[in-house]
């Protein structure tokens, strides 16, 4: 490529940079034909992701100059198996290729990617983008695993048949696109020549394939056969599915949590850098207590979010994901979703933000979104401080049956119930739906060594996206509730703790009368609000709420015996069964709002977890009062 | 519901099978579909049944390649209930619910 830039002499070369206008290609072709690994290879880190208007479908675009510095400007539409949409992402590609989409123009020219290992399914899709009679070319993506496998496939012989380019490419090669490259130096921008398809496109697929493809089986296939005896076998397959989540949420929690601490302390070690600088006063609070800690709360979620998420393209990359769903489907089945639901929901155990961000692999809008819907009834690990704050005050340590201890009993109910609530619900939100309405057909793609720049590319692609979107709301909300907890100051020669004589304080004071039947005092109502920000600031809050300082690293421990001695069992059961739904996370919230793009489904969201919690808790708390626990 | 039915005496399948009458169901009694296809047994495709007027499974099927005389190949059956099933067209593998594969009718073992 830089000798072909040389032999332009140098005022050309920019008139021709300036002068050309963008070429603008898209890029279709099925699900696993290495499209999106071309896109990256051709468009670098000059990528733009945004959603398409009005539907919550990644929109990708990049740019790129060919060899003569032509400037293209390509898009990735969504995978589809045809142009007969049935998913919101196929309808994208559908709309945009016969020119009904309201916002996309049509593009000039279409390249219509496929699997040089798998044409007898993908040539299909591209004798049907052939149909529409626009300026395409088909590029015949993986030539190099064709070779391994023994494919000799006759490019020119397919390319005169079907009337239209057909270029080679290795899309994982550095120089693999060089021939897609060169081609678009000058695009053939007439529509497909030769005759139209033929009515059975199966059939002239098969045609072709015996004209101008010759096989000869390999071991590699084999390697695929015997790969799949284990990870798809009923009693091994579960068992390495087993091992492979236990390593990933080993490393979620094991190697997530020092760098998090170091975030955690460089932020608050920033913020005292900071406020040491600053006079004492409100401007001083803002800074330090509302926008560095809103932001410390963000950038503290990325560590765990990244790696998860290199774990979760990694195992979709290499083809290992599908088979996941696979072994997991009859159990989400029974709540009325699919296998694909399974890893969101796990994930969500560690926090529910990377939970419902990777609900992007579950192709179903249905399924991701009732996935979204319950993905915050897992027990995330934001709720364990107040679980064991409550547990440890009011729940004896005692055996039971000489066997378990009660307290972890305890805990272990809160999970459990958690899990049937959200199972429950999932079937609740799904019924009507039959198993007819709702296939699983879903393709297991090879096994492929994950690129390393591929997983470099989506990593960066969703960290950027979590600190932009999901963060600038967090911070915002973050200082809202700073305020609401400040104003107005407590008047001179006040005894109580400050946030008491607040706004905070004084919702808190109004809310009691929707509280009292399950059982919360004031104290709890107002701990519930700085408790908005994220769940376990609800134990702080408390402490700051009996006085004791909020700061203090122990104030759980100086709780345990305060609460004990001042709440009722019955208050605290029903607190406990509060948090099993604990609406109140804004961040959860805000990433429902971000991925969705409606603000009423996380208003929605909000409302009914808030039905619930209540629900439950007036259960819990008039229960307990019956049962002498007053 | 999940549909519950036995081979070849779906009262759904009879409903929408346009050809025949009586010879037809003794014929079905004997038709095999993909869902009862044993484990690593290989069979070809006579046909994908439609369930009612618009059957979007059905056409799917169709589009990924299930074609007459197509060869396919039982790799996996789930965990639990032996469902879904994973099965190999050609060089391609694809999993299918049973309710899925049932639409696959089979031809002749011969």
């Amino acid at each position: 490529m830089p000798r072909d830039r040389r032999a332009v002499p140098f005022p050309l070369r920019l008139v021709a940079s300036v002068s050309a206008t963008p070429l603008y290609a898209a890029l279709v072709g099925n699900p696993n034909c290495g499209k999106t690994a071309l896109f990256n290879r051709l468009t670098g880190s000059h990528q733009k992701v945004a959603n398409y208007a009005g539907v919550t479908v990644e929109r990708k675009e990049g740019r790129f100059q060919t060899p003569s510095a032509r400037p293209v400007r390509l898009l990735d539409l969504p995978g589809t198996y045809s142009l007969a949409a049935t998913s919101p992402d196929e309808n994208v590609t559908r709309e945009i290729c016969l020119g009904l989409h309201r916002s996309e123009s049509v593009p000039e020219l279409l390249i219509c990617v496929v699997d040089a290992t798998n044409l007898r399914l993908h040539l299909r899709f591209a004798l049907e983008v052939r149909q529409l009679g626009r300026p395409m070319v088909i590029v015949v993506n993986m030539m190099d695993e064709a070779a391994r496998r023994g494919l000799s496939i006759d490019l020119p012989g397919l390319s005169a048949a079907l009337g239209v380019p057909v270029i080679p490419c290795i899309s994982v090669q550095r120089g693999g696109t060089a021939a897609l490259l060169k081609c678009l130096d000058a695009p053939p921008l007439t529509p497909p020549a030769g005759p139209p398809n033929a009515a059975d496109l199966h059939a002239e697929v098969r045609g072709l394939l015996a004209r101008y493809v010759q096989t000869s089986p390999t071991a590699r296939v084999l390697l695929a056969d015997r790969l799949d005896r284990a990870f798809l076998h009923p009693v091994i397959g579960p068992a390495i599915l087993l091992v492979v989540l236990f390593v990933m949420f080993q490393t979620v929690f094991s190697w997530a949590q020092p760098v998090m601490d170091l975030m955690q302390d460089g932020m608050t070690g920033f913020g005292g850098l900071v406020g040491h600088g600053l006079p004492q006063g409100v401007l001083r609070s803002l800074i330090v207590d509302a926008i560095i800690a809103g932001a410390g709360t963000v950038a503290v979620y990325l560590p765990q979010i990244l790696i998860l998420f290199l774990w979760i393209l990694a195992l979709e990359e290499s083809g290992y994901l599908p088979r996941a769903a696979f072994l997991l489907d009859r159990i989400m089945a029974s709540a009325g979703l699919s296998g694909r639901s399974f890893i969101p929901l796990l994930s969500s155990f560690a926090c529910a933000i990377p939970g419902i961000m990777a609900t992007r692999t579950i192709q179903n809008p249905r399924d991701r979104l009732v996935t979204i819907l319950i993905a915050p009834l897992m027990t995330c690990s934001a709720r364990l401080p107040v679980y064991t704050l409550l547990i440890g005050a009011f729940v004896p340590h005692r055996r039971v049956l000489g066997l378990f201890n009660l307290q972890g009993l305890v805990l272990f109910g809160l999970y459990a119930f958690a899990i049937v609530s959200g199972l429950i619900l999932a079937r609740v939100m799904t019924r009507g739906v039959t198993a007819e309405e709702h296939p699983l057909l879903m393709e297991l793609p090879l096994y492929r060594r994950p690129v390393l720049r591929n997983l470099a590319l989506g990593l960066w692609q969703r960290a950027t996206m979590f600190l932009s979107r999901v963060g600038t709301i967090i911070v915002t909300l973050n200082v809202l509730l700073w305020a609401l907890s400040s104003f107005p100051g407590p008047p001179p020669g006040a005894t109580g703790a400050a946030i008491d004589y607040s706004l905070a304080g004084r919702i808190g004071h109004w809310m009691m009368p929707l509280f009292a039947p399950i059982g919360f005092n004031w104290q709890i109502c107002v701990s519930l609000i700085p408790g908005l920000a994220a769940r376990e600031v609800a134990v702080s809050a408390l402490a700051t709420v009996y006085a004791l300082g909020a700061s203090d690293d122990d104030a759980a421990a100086r709780l345990t015996p305060l609460l004990s001695a001042h709440w009722s069992l019955a208050t605290a059961l029903s607190l406990l069964a509060w948090y099993v739904f604990a609406p109140q996370c804004l961040s959860t919230l805000a990433v429902i709002r971000r991925e969705t793009g409606s603000l009423k489904i996380a208003f929605g969201t909000a409302a009914y977890l808030f039905a619930l919690a209540y629900a439950a808790s007036l259960l819990t708390y008039q229960v307990a009062r019956l049962l002498g626990g007053a | 519901m999940r549909a519950v039915y036995q081979h070849g005496l779906d009262p759904a399948r009879r409903r929408h099978d346009t050809v025949g009458r009586m010879q037809a169901d003794e014929r079905k009694a004997l038709t095999m579909y993909l869902d009862a296809l044993p484990r690593g047994s290989h069979a070809v495709i006579a046909g994908v049944e439609h369930r009612g007027d618009a059957d979007p499974v059905a056409t799917r099927l169709l589009e990924l390649g299930f074609v007459p005389g197509e060869s396919v190949q039982m790799i996996a059956f789930g965990p639990i209930g032996s469902d879904p099933v994973a099965v190999r067209l050609g060089s391609t593998r694809f999993a299918l619910r049973r309710v899925e594969a049932g639409r696959v009718r089979l031809r002749d073992a011969a």
